[in-house]
């Protein structure tokens, strides 16, 4: 996007994050038996070279949950959880204590994967649903790094058509159990414009 | 009296580049598929650090930061040193990151900028007549890297391999 959201354009985005996420932690909470909430979603458009303003420490350690969207709207969606959160979700549903977790574990590593199906695949339905138009999810894949160094090929993607980066990020968090994620969506600059003439918002 | 500089820590993030002297460090942090790439005049403690994001300057549609592409940033980081004094032969040459973070992207797929990138800076150093004498690239892990400009030394970290001094 090189032209400024207006405010209507940034009020739909977020709008549709809150749907999006709201049937996200209605699936989440259905699998974990727990009350999940949601912040509202922000809608973040941040110059490429100011990646360090959104997780903060670049090196620190993360799981990323990576999810390629495809069909009429595409992008690619993200969900990140520090290891111990990662290590919590992944006990609760594998019905260990978190002290128990390997983080090279084939179940853990493919119980978290399930949550991001379907955590991801609930958020993209609601959106397929709100928009009208197709939205698949790809199967997830892990990586537990760096968080910079694990999100920056999204970035370089990015960087070859805009100076900036367009990205709805929402805060899950599980009462109860201190358990915190967050979940990112990146939608492409094309699926953008097509959102906003699907919905007859063009600023 | 002038006083003492502290010693800094001064951090260069994605699609920049910094120049520096002796006591101060250079860091990049959670390099995945970017390259980090150190040159370092032992002589006269100086050096410079860049973090470019992706190959080739001459065949980008945008154009604002230059410092985000390797070709550029290599030509222009050994202008800057050389400027300050630096001999082109006395510069020591470091590499690192270009790393392949997820398995599922194809090989040869446009999102396996890492390999790329790396390639782009082999050639972009032999026309100017010069060779890394360290590489770390490549793998599935992200590095942080800091340049220590008393010594030259490279601290390469990673959140499972451990970390070491190159």
């Amino acid at each position: 996007m090189d032209e400024k959201l207006s405010f209507n354009q940034e009020d739909l985005l977020k709008e549709m994050g809150t749907i999006g996420a709201a049937c996200a932690a209605t699936a989440l909470a259905d699998m974990i038996g727990g009350r999940v909430d949601i912040e509202v979603p922000q809608v973040n458009l941040i110059p490429l070279e100011n990646l360090h303003s959104l997780m903060g420490n670049t090196e620190k350690a993360f799981f990323v949950l990576d999810m390629e969207i495809k069909g009429d709207i595409t992008g690619r969606i993200f969900l990140l959880f520090s290891p111990e959160d990662a290590a919590l979700l992944g006990g609760t549903l594998l019905g260990k204590p978190k002290e128990k977790i390997e983080y090279t574990d084939e179940m853990f590593q493919s119980a978290l994967k399930e949550s991001a199906n379907i955590l991801g695949g609930s958020y993209v339905s609601a959106l397929a649903e709100m928009t009208n138009m197709t939205m698949l999810t790809s199967v997830p894949s892990l990586a537990m790094d760096m968080v910079g160094a694990i999100l920056d090929f999204i970035f370089i993607q990015i960087a070859q058509y805009s100076e900036e980066a367009l990205f709805i990020r929402t805060d899950l968090r599980v009462k109860g159990m201190n358990l915190e994620g967050l979940f990112l969506f990146f939608p492409s600059t094309e699926s953008l414009r097509k959102i906003f003439e699907n919905l007859k918002l063009k600023g | 009296m002038k006083t003492m500089e502290e010693n800094k820590t001064i951090e260069v993030g994605m699609g920049q580049m910094e120049i520096s002297v002796a006591p101060h460090k250079l860091i990049t942090r959670g390099l995945g598929s970017c390259l980090g790439i150190t040159f370092y005049d032992p002589y006269k403690k100086t050096g410079g650090m860049a973090h470019p994001m992706l190959p080739d300057f001459n065949s980008a549609r945008l154009r604002s930061n230059p410092h985000r592409f390797v070709n550029f940033v290599i030509g222009q980081m050994l202008e800057e040193l050389e400027k300050r004094g630096c001999g082109r032969n006395t510069i020591s040459i470091k590499m690192f990151g270009g790393a392949h973070m997820f398995s599922f992207i194809d090989t040869d797929s446009f999102l396996n900028i890492g390999q790329k990138n790396i390639e782009t800076a082999h050639a972009v150093l032999k026309d100017l007549g010069l060779k890394a004498a360290v590489e770390e690239v490549g793998g599935t892990f992200g590095r942080t890297i800091e340049l220590n400009l008393e010594n030259g030394k490279v601290l390469v970290s990673t959140v499972s391999w451990g970390e070491k001094e190159v």
